[in-house]
């Protein structure tokens, strides 16, 4: 494709799909896709990346150089010397020779943004992928999306927290798309009050370190004090450590040296994983492990226990869950997943949270009553730590506490 | 995505994008059993699960290629027993076809005659490659039969059939447990398989 | 010292190394092979300390299995301990040989399918075979740390972790098959079938000396045996 002249910027080169959750977005873009496609050519018409990043890795390449390689289409020279200077301004050339799947799940949004473009595509979808970045990479990411360099191709993006990134576009609302087997997903309804039995002590670290090997710590001699009844919200980069933190505290991996104190008293997290810290995760795949919702939420466990199921009931319909209970939690589409997820790691009674990316693939009004929901543990209680790219969900939180991972230790 | 029931490229796609998946379920199960030191194998319920789903030349190459790559790292003689997963993915596939997952009664048949299958393919291998001892925990009943009369190849078998009879009933449950619980509408992009005929869709 | 094998020298070194070793019938001239040109060439295709520890962890209590199942069923003659002893040597050499060959650095892989001539489907298949195992130990680790979180874990004993099997693998098998699903599509949007034939490949600087050593070596070690047992 030669280029002659100068490229003359669309305007209408960006677009966003704007709507709530179940309006047919994700339909809309699969269908734009869809009509760009053309079967009898080589080359990829139209190519949508969404979420879950591992599906829109290739599977086909032992390393990120390699997977950049397979994504090249060599049509035009400045699309690949734009993306590599970008890839160069976040030093990612370290991770060249990694496996993608060893990458942390920012990196992995990243990467496969930047191979969808390589392959100059008319049209290319975002769903929801922007989420997983943080701002630091995000922000000159959405600027070089606007480049003039990026001509032949349209962007459409389908993103909940569009109105935090500053990029021009225009707004298209799709009509409602609905397929076969399609239900109407109640929205979460924080209730007035969820009351619990357990409140949080001050959880305290002392001197806290760990490391995969003993070269390379990623958690450095961290000292700080969380208070119960608080909101916190950790922030750092993408591969900072943040998931590494949360891990520890939760229990699932040992400090290599230091001590974790629940009030006055030494907690041994990892000899008692999840036992006073409850953890979701970003993936909600990797946490839904019952035949039913229900079971998910209220599992056998807890009933085997005789303990009292109106804290997790309260949760499941503060969810909108009740409705669903008999399904299968796999049947579900991605963000009912996520509240699943969600909702079961809040009824599973903990004194404090760490909730990693809560609100992902949730709409703004459904990200209002999560943060609702949050503000009520928090007020009965309980501590909580949150794990978020997104600055208006946090700036949501009037009195949110932000700890900063840096080079393994607390700004 | 919509299942692309005659479009033969999606297919195409869809299987070369799950075998390697499908090799990976070989290869992390049999890693864990080998390590634990359990009395069974469990390296072939990717290439069951393949089989049910795709048909089995796709388990067949799932097999095969599990077994090369675990003797990289985990168990050397794996690779000599490429052939026994081919018939176990062939027996899988008739069996499957014929409906022999359908039922409890039927899964645990379809395991006892796919390991006596599994023994007289293994058998020789063992016999004439390893003089009848591989040096896993099943070596030591091939040992103790000898020492009680027993020729060489009649231990070899009896030993054999013994440990496959656990190990792949085993493995036809674990496999059917596993699809069952897979929500129906993924199932369905799959094509070539026996997922109808043993109630896993439609 | 690390130096990078070429595809052709790995497919030479494989063929006549097993053949070498099904016409070696002599248990000195295996442990010198072993010793004098495999052990070196896992040193310098830096892989050293894993095969150490596979010969530690796999081979040896196999070798020692081997040998005391057969010492106990055989009257105890040399002429049998000799032929376990060759049995042994040989599943050693072997699995030498192919770690030696298939053990490929990352950053090769592609390259050396490549050049053996792999192409379509075979391509796709092996590639992907031989890096999954790095996203399967990724999601069962996660899997298992959401186990933990969920208090679902109680104890870090082998009988609770035993445990955990059926719990891990349902949501470990559909997480692929959804994956698979996705990944198809991606695949068909992103016509990787055909980039993966196009793509190219990084540029290897292949050390000559090593090269044309290892092939020296396999072509010695097969005549070297073939004469051997004609004699």
């Amino acid at each position: 494709m030669e280029v002659t002249g100068q490229p003359v910027i669309e305007p209408t080169r960006i677009s966003h799909v704007d709507g709530e959750n179940f309006s047919g977005r994700s339909a809309y873009l699969q269908s734009l896709i869809k009509s760009a496609d053309d079967e009898s050519s080589r080359l990829p018409s139209g190519v949508m990346v969404g979420s879950m990043t591992a599906s829109y890795i290739s599977g086909l390449a032992p390393t990120v150089a390699d997977e950049i390689a397979l994504h090249i289409s060599g049509i035009n020279g400045d699309y690949e010397h734009r993306l590599r200077q970008l890839l160069s301004d976040f030093s990612f050339e370290r991770h060249s020779r990694e496996n993608p799947f060893n990458l942390s799940g920012g990196e992995q949004a990243l990467l496969i943004i930047i191979c969808a473009l390589l392959l100059e595509p008319k049209q290319l979808a975002i769903d929801t992928t922007l989420e997983q970045l943080n701002s630091t990479w995000r922000t000159p990411l959405l600027a070089a999306l606007s480049d003039p360099v990026f001509y032949a191709t349209n962007i459409s993006i389908a993103d909940n927290r569009f109105a935090e990134y500053s990029l021009k576009a225009r707004t298209y609302r799709p009509h409602r798309h609905t397929t076969a087997g399609d239900e109407n997903f109640s929205s979460i309804i924080c209730p007035p009050d969820i009351p619990s039995a357990t409140v949080a002590k001050n959880l305290v670290l002392d001197n806290l370190s760990f490391g995969y090997t003993k070269k390379q710590p990623l958690l450095q001699g961290m000292s700080y004090e969380f208070e119960a009844g608080s909101i916190y919200h950790i922030s750092g980069m993408n591969g900072a450590g943040k998931s590494t933190f949360s891990k520890v505290l939760a229990g699932v991996l040992r400090p290599s040296s230091g001590n974790i104190y629940m009030g006055n008293s030494l907690y041994h997290a990892y000899r008692f994983p999840g036992k006073a810290v409850g953890y979701s995760f970003q993936n909600p795949d990797e946490q839904l492990f019952s035949n039913t919702i229900r079971e998910e939420i209220i599992p056998k466990a807890l009933l085997k226990a005789n303990k009292n199921t109106a804290f997790a009931e309260r949760v499941m319909s503060a969810f909108g869950l009740s409705r669903l209970a008999h399904k299968h939690p796999s049947e579900m589409p991605f963000v009912i997943r996520k509240r699943i997820a969600l909702a079961a790691t809040i009824a599973n009674e903990r004194e404090w949270y760490i909730f990693d990316e809560p609100t992902i693939g949730q709409d703004q009004r459904n990200i209002a009553e999560t943060a609702k929901l949050i503000k009520l543990l928090a007020q009965n209680g309980k501590g909580i730590i949150l794990v978020s790219h997104s600055e208006q969900f946090i700036a949501s939180f009037e009195h949110v506490k932000t700890v900063a991972l840096k080079n393994g230790g607390i700004n | 995505m919509e299942a692309s029931g005659n479009n033969t490229y999606a297919n195409k796609t869809l299987t070369l994008a799950f075998i390697p998946l499908a090799v990976g379920i070989n290869l992390g199960i049999g890693s864990i059993v080998h390590v634990l030191k359990l009395p069974v194998y469990l390296d072939s319920i990717g290439t069951v699960i393949a089989t049910l789903m795709l048909g089995w030349r796709v388990g067949a190459i799932v097999g095969v290629a599990g077994c090369i790559i675990i003797s990289l790292t985990i168990i050397p003689p794996a690779v000599y027993f490429s052939g026994t997963q081919v018939c176990i993915a062939l027996f899988t596939h008739l069996a499957g076809r014929s409906g022999g997952f359908r039922n409890v009664f039927r899964r645990v048949s379809t395991g006892i005659m796919l390991a006596i299958m599994a023994t007289l393919v293994s058998a020789p291998v063992t016999y004439y490659l390893f003089g009848g001892i591989t040096g896993n925990g099943i070596s030591i009943f091939t040992i103790y039969l000898q020492s009680i009369g027993l020729t060489k190849g009649y231990a070899v078998l009896a030993s054999g059939i013994s440990a496959e009879l656990i190990d792949k009933t085993a493995q036809c449950l674990i496999a059917f447990f596993i699809l069952k619980s897979v929500p129906r509408f993924l199932l369905a992009h799959f094509h070539g398989g026996s997922l109808r005929e043993n109630n896993l869709i439609g | 010292m690390q130096a990078n094998i070429h595809p052709y020298s790995r497919i030479f070194f494989l063929i006549t190394g097993i053949a070498g070793g099904a016409f070696c019938t002599n248990n000195f001239l295996l442990l010198a092979f072993w010793l004098l040109v495999l052990l070196p060439l896992m040193m310098i295709t830096g892989n050293g300390k894993a095969h150490f520890s596979f010969l530690l962890v796999v081979v040896l209590p196999m070798s020692a299995m081997l040998l005391f199942l057969s010492w106990i069923v055989w009257d105890k003659s040399t002429a049998d301990f000799g032929n376990v002893l060759l049995t042994i040597l040989k599943m050693i050499v072997y699995t030498t040989i192919v770690q030696v060959v298939l053990i490929i650095p990352s950053s090769q892989v592609y390259t050396t399918f490549k050049k053996w001539g792999m192409k379509g489907d075979m391509l796709v298949t092996s590639l992907g075979s031989y890096i999954v195992w790095v996203d399967i130990v990724n999601r069962s680790d996660k899997i298992l740390t959401a186990r933990f979180a969920r208090g679902f874990i109680p104890a870090r004993t082998f009988i609770t972790r035993l445990k955990q099997l059926p719990h891990l693998l349902i949501p470990l098998i559909v997480g692929i098959i959804r994956t698979a699903t996705e990944r198809s599509e991606s695949w068909q949007q992103k016509k990787v079938l055909y980039r993966i034939e196009v793509m190219k490949a990084s540029e290897i600087k292949y050390n000559a000396f090593i090269n044309a050593g290892m092939i020296t070596a396999g072509a010695a070690w097969l005549l070297l045996n073939i004469c051997l047992r004609w004699k």
